[in-house]
Protein backbone atom coordinates (compact mmCIF):
# COMPACT_ATOMS: atom_id res chain seq x y z
CA UNK A 1 0.00 0.00 0.00
CA UNK A 2 2.62 2.13 1.22
CA UNK A 3 4.60 1.39 -2.20
CA UNK A 4 1.43 2.16 -4.59
CA UNK A 5 1.02 5.40 -2.83
CA UNK A 6 4.62 6.59 -3.43
CA UNK A 7 5.02 5.27 -6.95
CA UNK A 8 1.86 7.80 -7.92
CA UNK A 9 3.01 10.84 -5.67
CA UNK A 10 6.44 10.29 -7.97
CA UNK A 11 4.85 10.10 -11.07
CA UNK A 12 2.78 12.97 -10.12
CA UNK A 13 5.96 15.09 -9.14
CA UNK A 14 7.90 14.26 -12.18
CA UNK A 15 4.71 15.31 -14.43
CA UNK A 16 4.43 18.65 -12.56
CA UNK A 17 8.00 19.21 -12.67
CA UNK A 18 7.96 18.44 -16.37
CA UNK A 19 5.49 20.67 -16.58
CA UNK A 20 6.70 23.53 -15.27
CA UNK A 21 10.34 23.22 -16.51
CA UNK A 22 8.93 23.31 -20.35
CA UNK A 23 6.55 26.12 -19.44
CA UNK A 24 9.62 28.32 -17.76
CA UNK A 25 12.22 26.97 -20.75
CA UNK A 26 9.57 28.20 -23.17
CA UNK A 27 10.41 31.54 -21.83
CA UNK A 28 7.43 33.62 -22.83
CA UNK A 29 7.14 35.42 -19.73
CA UNK A 30 3.63 34.52 -17.50
CA UNK A 31 2.52 38.22 -16.46
CA UNK A 32 -0.45 38.28 -13.67
CA UNK A 33 -3.92 39.09 -15.11
CA UNK A 34 -5.22 42.84 -14.42
CA UNK A 35 -8.16 40.83 -11.92
CA UNK A 36 -5.05 39.91 -10.05
CA UNK A 37 -3.45 43.05 -10.19
CA UNK A 38 -6.60 45.09 -9.21
CA UNK A 39 -7.55 42.21 -6.53
CA UNK A 40 -3.24 42.86 -5.31
CA UNK A 41 -4.32 46.55 -5.30
CA UNK A 42 -7.22 46.48 -3.42
CA UNK A 43 -4.95 44.85 -0.16
CA UNK A 44 -3.07 47.42 -0.31
CA UNK A 45 0.16 45.75 -2.58
CA UNK A 46 2.30 48.61 -3.40
CA UNK A 47 4.08 46.36 -6.18
CA UNK A 48 0.60 45.28 -8.11
CA UNK A 49 0.09 49.25 -8.56
CA UNK A 50 3.15 49.61 -9.54
CA UNK A 51 2.86 46.93 -12.11
CA UNK A 52 -0.25 48.15 -13.15
CA UNK A 53 1.10 51.20 -14.26
CA UNK A 54 4.15 49.81 -16.04
CA UNK A 55 1.65 48.03 -18.38
CA UNK A 56 -0.91 50.61 -19.30
CA UNK A 57 1.56 53.91 -18.53
CA UNK A 58 2.18 54.04 -22.20
CA UNK A 59 -1.53 53.45 -23.33
CA UNK A 60 -2.75 56.11 -21.19
CA UNK A 61 -0.05 58.59 -21.68
CA UNK A 62 -0.56 58.45 -25.89
CA UNK A 63 -4.28 59.16 -25.50
CA UNK A 64 -3.18 63.03 -24.64
CA UNK A 65 -0.15 63.30 -26.68
CA UNK A 66 -2.73 61.75 -29.75
CA UNK A 67 -5.16 64.26 -28.78
CA UNK A 68 -2.18 66.94 -29.47
CA UNK A 69 -2.28 67.96 -25.75
CA UNK A 70 1.87 69.11 -24.82
CA UNK A 71 4.15 67.51 -22.30
CA UNK A 72 2.69 69.39 -19.33
CA UNK A 73 -1.00 68.77 -20.20
CA UNK A 74 -0.61 65.36 -21.45
CA UNK A 75 1.05 64.47 -17.71
CA UNK A 76 -1.86 66.07 -15.92
CA UNK A 77 -4.11 63.73 -17.56
CA UNK A 78 -1.92 60.86 -16.74
CA UNK A 79 -1.74 62.05 -13.30
CA UNK A 80 -5.75 62.22 -12.95
CA UNK A 81 -6.11 58.64 -14.41
CA UNK A 82 -4.82 57.20 -11.99
CA UNK A 83 -5.92 59.23 -8.99
CA UNK A 84 -9.12 58.36 -10.43
CA UNK A 85 -8.47 54.56 -10.59
CA UNK A 86 -6.90 55.30 -6.57
CA UNK A 87 -10.73 56.27 -5.89
CA UNK A 88 -12.46 54.03 -7.87
CA UNK A 89 -9.96 51.00 -6.65
CA UNK A 90 -13.33 48.97 -4.82
CA UNK A 91 -15.80 50.02 -7.14
CA UNK A 92 -14.66 48.71 -10.24
CA UNK A 93 -17.41 46.27 -11.32
CA UNK A 94 -15.12 44.41 -13.67
CA UNK A 95 -11.31 44.06 -12.34
CA UNK A 96 -10.46 42.27 -15.66
CA UNK A 97 -11.42 45.07 -18.42
CA UNK A 98 -9.74 47.80 -16.09
CA UNK A 99 -7.44 48.57 -19.64
CA UNK A 100 -11.28 49.63 -21.00
CA UNK A 101 -11.73 51.67 -17.69
CA UNK A 102 -8.40 53.71 -17.60
CA UNK A 103 -8.69 54.33 -22.06
CA UNK A 104 -12.19 55.82 -21.29
CA UNK A 105 -11.10 57.56 -18.55
CA UNK A 106 -7.84 59.27 -20.51
CA UNK A 107 -10.08 60.44 -23.03
CA UNK A 108 -12.77 61.50 -20.87
CA UNK A 109 -10.51 63.79 -19.00
CA UNK A 110 -8.40 64.83 -22.59
CA UNK A 111 -11.17 66.20 -24.37
CA UNK A 112 -12.26 68.09 -20.78
CA UNK A 113 -8.31 69.53 -21.02
CA UNK A 114 -8.89 70.14 -24.66
CA UNK A 115 -11.58 71.97 -23.77
CA UNK A 116 -10.19 74.28 -21.50
CA UNK A 117 -7.15 74.69 -23.57
CA UNK A 118 -9.37 75.93 -26.24
CA UNK A 119 -10.51 78.85 -24.08
CA UNK A 120 -7.88 79.44 -21.97
CA UNK A 121 -5.39 79.81 -24.68
CA UNK A 122 -4.68 83.42 -26.82
CA UNK A 123 -3.06 83.24 -30.26
CA UNK A 124 0.21 85.01 -29.60
CA UNK A 125 0.20 88.12 -31.39
CA UNK A 126 1.25 87.99 -35.78
CA UNK A 127 0.28 84.12 -35.25
CA UNK A 128 -3.68 84.62 -36.20
CA UNK A 129 -3.49 83.58 -39.59
CA UNK A 130 -0.73 80.69 -38.61
CA UNK A 131 -2.97 77.71 -39.85
CA UNK A 132 -0.25 75.19 -39.17
CA UNK A 133 -0.11 76.01 -35.45
CA UNK A 134 -0.97 73.06 -33.79
CA UNK A 135 -3.52 73.02 -30.44
CA UNK A 136 -6.37 70.90 -28.84
CA UNK A 137 -8.80 71.03 -31.70
CA UNK A 138 -11.57 70.41 -28.58
CA UNK A 139 -13.05 67.43 -30.26
CA UNK A 140 -13.56 64.09 -28.23
CA UNK A 141 -10.31 62.02 -29.84
CA UNK A 142 -11.77 59.77 -32.33
CA UNK A 143 -13.23 56.01 -31.51
CA UNK A 144 -11.12 54.61 -34.17
CA UNK A 145 -8.03 56.61 -33.04
CA UNK A 146 -8.23 55.19 -29.23
CA UNK A 147 -9.22 51.53 -31.14
CA UNK A 148 -5.84 51.63 -33.21
CA UNK A 149 -4.42 52.85 -29.60
CA UNK A 150 -5.60 50.08 -27.50
CA UNK A 151 -4.79 47.65 -30.65
CA UNK A 152 -1.10 48.82 -30.57
CA UNK A 153 -1.12 48.39 -26.47
CA UNK A 154 -2.15 44.61 -27.30
CA UNK A 155 0.50 44.34 -30.00
CA UNK A 156 3.34 45.76 -27.44
CA UNK A 157 2.22 43.88 -24.82
CA UNK A 158 2.01 40.41 -26.26
CA UNK A 159 5.32 41.66 -28.12
CA UNK A 160 6.59 42.19 -24.22
CA UNK A 161 6.08 38.28 -23.50
CA UNK A 162 7.76 37.07 -26.25
CA UNK A 163 11.15 35.90 -25.43
CA UNK A 164 14.64 38.01 -25.96
CA UNK A 165 15.60 36.42 -29.36
CA UNK A 166 11.62 37.18 -30.95
CA UNK A 167 11.29 40.82 -29.09
CA UNK A 168 14.51 42.45 -30.56
CA UNK A 169 13.74 40.82 -33.85
CA UNK A 170 10.44 41.89 -34.55
CA UNK A 171 10.94 45.33 -32.88
CA UNK A 172 13.90 46.02 -35.37
CA UNK A 173 12.04 44.75 -38.49
CA UNK A 174 8.92 46.35 -37.39
CA UNK A 175 9.21 49.00 -35.45
CA UNK A 176 10.14 51.48 -37.56
CA UNK A 177 8.63 53.30 -40.35
CA UNK A 178 11.33 51.98 -42.96
CA UNK A 179 12.55 48.54 -42.48
CA UNK A 180 16.14 47.93 -42.44
CA UNK A 181 17.91 45.55 -44.95
CA UNK A 182 18.65 41.78 -43.28
CA UNK A 183 22.02 42.32 -43.19
CA UNK A 184 21.64 45.02 -40.96
CA UNK A 185 19.07 43.55 -38.74
CA UNK A 186 21.51 39.89 -38.52
CA UNK A 187 24.57 42.62 -37.76
CA UNK A 188 22.87 43.59 -34.91
CA UNK A 189 21.22 40.78 -33.47
CA UNK A 190 24.43 38.56 -34.33
CA UNK A 191 22.61 35.87 -36.32
CA UNK A 192 22.87 35.55 -40.65
CA UNK A 193 20.95 37.03 -43.27
CA UNK A 194 19.74 33.41 -44.07
CA UNK A 195 18.23 33.05 -40.86
CA UNK A 196 16.38 36.11 -40.31
CA UNK A 197 13.54 35.19 -42.83
CA UNK A 198 12.27 31.80 -40.93
CA UNK A 199 13.11 33.20 -37.43
CA UNK A 200 10.77 35.94 -38.45
CA UNK A 201 7.78 34.29 -39.57
CA UNK A 202 8.68 31.90 -36.16
CA UNK A 203 8.15 34.68 -33.92
CA UNK A 204 5.39 36.47 -35.71
CA UNK A 205 3.47 33.27 -35.07
CA UNK A 206 4.61 33.56 -31.62
CA UNK A 207 3.30 36.74 -31.30
CA UNK A 208 -0.13 35.53 -32.91
CA UNK A 209 -0.80 33.05 -30.16
CA UNK A 210 0.02 35.59 -27.39
CA UNK A 211 -2.43 38.09 -29.13
CA UNK A 212 -5.03 35.26 -29.48
CA UNK A 213 -4.46 34.84 -25.68
CA UNK A 214 -5.37 38.35 -24.77
CA UNK A 215 -8.45 38.08 -27.49
CA UNK A 216 -6.67 40.10 -30.33
CA UNK B 1 4.92 9.53 -46.99
CA UNK B 2 3.96 13.08 -46.75
CA UNK B 3 2.68 15.44 -49.30
CA UNK B 4 3.20 19.13 -49.57
CA UNK B 5 1.17 21.62 -47.85
CA UNK B 6 -1.47 23.11 -50.85
CA UNK B 7 -1.18 26.29 -48.57
CA UNK B 8 1.23 29.33 -48.36
CA UNK B 9 4.05 29.06 -45.82
CA UNK B 10 3.61 31.63 -42.96
CA UNK B 11 6.98 32.60 -44.07
CA UNK B 12 6.01 33.36 -47.31
CA UNK B 13 3.45 35.29 -46.26
CA UNK B 14 5.27 37.19 -44.40
CA UNK B 15 7.78 38.10 -47.06
CA UNK B 16 4.84 39.08 -49.28
CA UNK B 17 4.15 41.59 -46.33
CA UNK B 18 7.33 42.87 -46.50
CA UNK B 19 7.37 43.36 -50.40
CA UNK B 20 10.28 40.85 -50.42
CA UNK B 21 8.11 38.44 -53.01
CA UNK B 22 9.96 38.74 -56.51
CA UNK B 23 7.42 40.36 -58.76
CA UNK B 24 7.14 37.39 -61.44
CA UNK B 25 5.78 35.03 -58.49
CA UNK B 26 3.14 37.49 -57.46
CA UNK B 27 0.21 36.00 -59.76
CA UNK B 28 0.52 32.83 -58.81
CA UNK B 29 0.72 33.51 -55.21
CA UNK B 30 -2.12 35.71 -55.38
CA UNK B 31 -4.05 33.94 -57.20
CA UNK B 32 -3.88 30.72 -54.28
CA UNK B 33 -4.93 33.80 -51.71
CA UNK B 34 -7.99 34.92 -54.11
CA UNK B 35 -9.52 30.69 -53.86
CA UNK B 36 -7.81 29.93 -50.49
CA UNK B 37 -9.62 31.20 -47.36
CA UNK B 38 -7.33 29.99 -45.00
CA UNK B 39 -4.59 31.88 -46.26
CA UNK B 40 -6.37 34.89 -46.90
CA UNK B 41 -6.80 34.91 -43.20
CA UNK B 42 -3.24 34.28 -42.45
CA UNK B 43 -2.24 37.14 -44.86
CA UNK B 44 -5.16 39.59 -43.17
CA UNK B 45 -3.99 38.85 -39.95
CA UNK B 46 -0.16 39.99 -41.09
CA UNK B 47 -1.23 42.93 -42.42
CA UNK B 48 -3.49 44.15 -39.62
CA UNK B 49 -0.18 43.00 -37.06
CA UNK B 50 2.22 44.51 -39.21
CA UNK B 51 0.28 47.51 -40.31
CA UNK B 52 0.20 48.39 -36.36
CA UNK B 53 3.25 47.72 -35.27
CA UNK B 54 4.42 49.88 -37.97
CA UNK B 55 2.12 53.15 -37.47
CA UNK B 56 2.78 53.10 -33.68
CA UNK B 57 3.65 56.45 -32.73
CA UNK B 58 2.61 55.89 -29.21
CA UNK B 59 4.86 57.48 -26.01
CA UNK B 60 5.89 56.26 -22.84
CA UNK B 61 5.46 58.53 -20.29
CA UNK B 62 8.34 60.34 -18.40
CA UNK B 63 9.93 58.94 -15.60
CA UNK B 64 9.06 61.40 -13.03
CA UNK B 65 5.74 61.55 -14.20
CA UNK B 66 4.89 57.54 -13.78
CA UNK B 67 6.62 58.54 -10.20
CA UNK B 68 4.19 60.51 -8.95
CA UNK B 69 1.28 58.22 -10.17
CA UNK B 70 3.44 55.43 -8.40
CA UNK B 71 3.08 57.57 -4.83
CA UNK B 72 -0.72 58.22 -5.80
CA UNK B 73 -1.19 54.97 -4.30
CA UNK B 74 0.88 55.54 -0.46
CA UNK B 75 -1.97 56.45 1.25
CA UNK B 76 -3.81 53.63 0.01
CA UNK B 77 -0.91 51.49 1.00
CA UNK B 78 -0.57 52.68 4.43
CA UNK B 79 -4.16 52.26 5.50
CA UNK B 80 -4.44 49.06 3.73
CA UNK B 81 -1.95 47.74 6.01
CA UNK B 82 -3.96 47.33 9.61
CA UNK B 83 -7.05 45.96 7.49
CA UNK B 84 -4.16 43.01 6.43
CA UNK B 85 -3.85 42.22 10.24
CA UNK B 86 -7.56 41.84 10.78
CA UNK B 87 -6.88 38.38 9.00
CA UNK B 88 -5.11 35.78 10.43
CA UNK B 89 -1.89 35.64 9.60
CA UNK B 90 0.18 32.35 9.98
CA UNK B 91 3.78 31.85 9.81
CA UNK B 92 4.51 28.52 8.00
CA UNK B 93 6.75 25.64 9.26
CA UNK B 94 9.45 23.91 7.56
CA UNK B 95 8.72 19.64 7.98
CA UNK B 96 10.68 18.37 4.94
CA UNK B 97 13.79 19.64 3.16
CA UNK B 98 14.22 17.57 -0.22
CA UNK B 99 18.02 19.48 -0.13
CA UNK B 100 18.85 17.54 4.21
CA UNK B 101 18.16 14.46 3.23
CA UNK B 102 21.39 12.40 3.09
CA UNK B 103 22.52 11.16 -0.58
CA UNK B 104 22.41 7.41 -1.23
CA UNK B 105 25.52 5.64 -1.81
CA UNK B 106 27.35 6.68 -4.67
CA UNK B 107 25.82 10.19 -5.35
CA UNK B 108 27.86 13.31 -5.14
CA UNK B 109 27.26 16.25 -2.96
CA UNK B 110 26.36 19.69 -5.51
CA UNK B 111 23.65 21.82 -6.57
CA UNK B 112 20.69 19.95 -7.34
CA UNK B 113 18.31 21.23 -10.30
CA UNK B 114 15.23 20.67 -7.83
CA UNK B 115 14.33 20.68 -4.59
CA UNK B 116 11.17 20.11 -2.23
CA UNK B 117 10.33 21.61 0.48
CA UNK B 118 7.06 20.52 2.82
CA UNK B 119 5.41 23.17 5.08
CA UNK B 120 3.01 23.48 7.96
CA UNK B 121 0.32 26.38 8.08
CA UNK B 122 -2.48 25.69 10.42
CA UNK B 123 -4.77 23.57 8.87
CA UNK B 124 -2.96 23.36 5.56
CA UNK B 125 0.42 22.09 4.61
CA UNK B 126 2.39 23.55 1.87
CA UNK B 127 4.33 21.66 -0.88
CA UNK B 128 6.85 23.97 -2.55
CA UNK B 129 8.78 22.96 -5.79
CA UNK B 130 12.47 24.95 -6.34
CA UNK B 131 13.36 23.70 -10.41
CA UNK B 132 15.72 25.08 -11.90
CA UNK B 133 15.22 26.28 -15.43
CA UNK B 134 17.89 27.48 -17.16
CA UNK B 135 20.32 30.23 -15.11
CA UNK B 136 16.64 30.96 -13.33
CA UNK B 137 14.86 29.01 -10.80
CA UNK B 138 10.69 28.17 -10.98
CA UNK B 139 9.04 28.45 -7.68
CA UNK B 140 5.66 26.31 -7.78
CA UNK B 141 3.39 23.89 -5.53
CA UNK B 142 0.47 22.90 -4.26
CA UNK B 143 -1.59 24.04 -0.90
CA UNK B 144 -2.85 20.46 0.74
CA UNK B 145 -5.83 20.27 2.91
CA UNK B 146 -9.01 22.70 3.03
CA UNK B 147 -10.05 24.11 0.00
CA UNK B 148 -7.76 26.84 -0.61
CA UNK B 149 -8.74 30.25 -3.31
CA UNK B 150 -6.04 33.02 -3.79
CA UNK B 151 -2.82 34.45 -5.05
CA UNK B 152 0.83 33.39 -4.40
CA UNK B 153 3.10 36.39 -4.19
CA UNK B 154 7.19 35.94 -4.17
CA UNK B 155 9.00 38.88 -2.82
CA UNK B 156 12.67 39.12 -3.42
CA UNK B 157 15.21 42.68 -3.35
CA UNK B 158 15.18 42.24 -6.81
CA UNK B 159 12.12 41.05 -7.93
CA UNK B 160 8.23 40.33 -6.93
CA UNK B 161 5.82 37.95 -8.83
CA UNK B 162 2.39 36.79 -8.48
CA UNK B 163 0.56 33.81 -9.45
CA UNK B 164 -2.68 32.54 -8.99
CA UNK B 165 -3.61 29.22 -7.43
CA UNK B 166 -5.90 26.93 -9.57
CA UNK B 167 -8.86 25.22 -8.91
CA UNK B 168 -6.66 22.35 -7.65
CA UNK B 169 -5.16 25.09 -5.57
CA UNK B 170 -1.33 24.73 -7.30
CA UNK B 171 0.61 27.55 -8.86
CA UNK B 172 3.72 28.16 -10.51
CA UNK B 173 5.39 31.43 -10.16
CA UNK B 174 6.83 32.71 -13.74
CA UNK B 175 11.18 32.21 -13.05
CA UNK B 176 12.75 34.24 -10.99
CA UNK B 177 16.92 35.03 -10.00
CA UNK B 178 18.41 32.49 -7.53
CA UNK B 179 18.03 35.04 -4.21
CA UNK B 180 16.19 34.86 -0.80
CA UNK B 181 12.60 35.46 -0.72
CA UNK B 182 9.49 35.66 1.24
CA UNK B 183 6.75 33.86 0.14
CA UNK B 184 3.31 34.69 0.79
CA UNK B 185 -0.28 33.05 0.65
CA UNK B 186 -3.03 35.73 0.10
CA UNK B 187 -5.75 33.22 0.74
CA UNK B 188 -9.32 33.96 1.10
CA UNK B 189 -9.09 33.34 5.84
CA UNK B 190 -5.90 33.72 6.20
CA UNK B 191 -2.90 34.93 4.99
CA UNK B 192 0.12 32.27 5.23
CA UNK B 193 4.02 33.48 5.38
CA UNK B 194 7.19 32.18 4.66
CA UNK B 195 9.70 34.22 5.54
CA UNK B 196 13.06 33.48 4.59
CA UNK B 197 12.61 30.84 1.17
CA UNK B 198 16.49 30.64 -0.17
CA UNK B 199 15.87 29.81 -3.90
CA UNK B 200 19.22 28.31 -5.69
CA UNK B 201 21.06 27.27 -2.56
CA UNK B 202 21.51 23.85 -0.64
Amino acid sequence: MTCTVQVAIEMDELRRVLYYVALSQSKERMEPSDEMLVQACRRGDASAWEALIARYQRLVYSIPRRARLDEAQSADVFQHVFAELVNHLDRIEQPGRIGAWLVTTARRETWRVSQRARVALPWPAGDEDDETRELPDGAPLPAEVVMQLEEQHLVRTALAALDERCRRLLTLLFYRPDPPPYAEVAASLGTTEGSIGPTRARCLQKLRRQLADLEF
Amino acid sequence: MSFPSPHVSFERLTDLVEGRVPADEQPNLHGHLAACSRCAGDLAWLKRAVTLMRTDESQDASAPVIARAVRLFQARAEQAAPALNLRERVLAVLRFDSAQRPLALGLRAGQAAARQLLFSAGERDLDVRLTRAGDAWVVSGQILGPEASGEVELRGDASCVLAALNDLSEFALPPIPAGRYALLLHLADVEVEITDLEVGAA
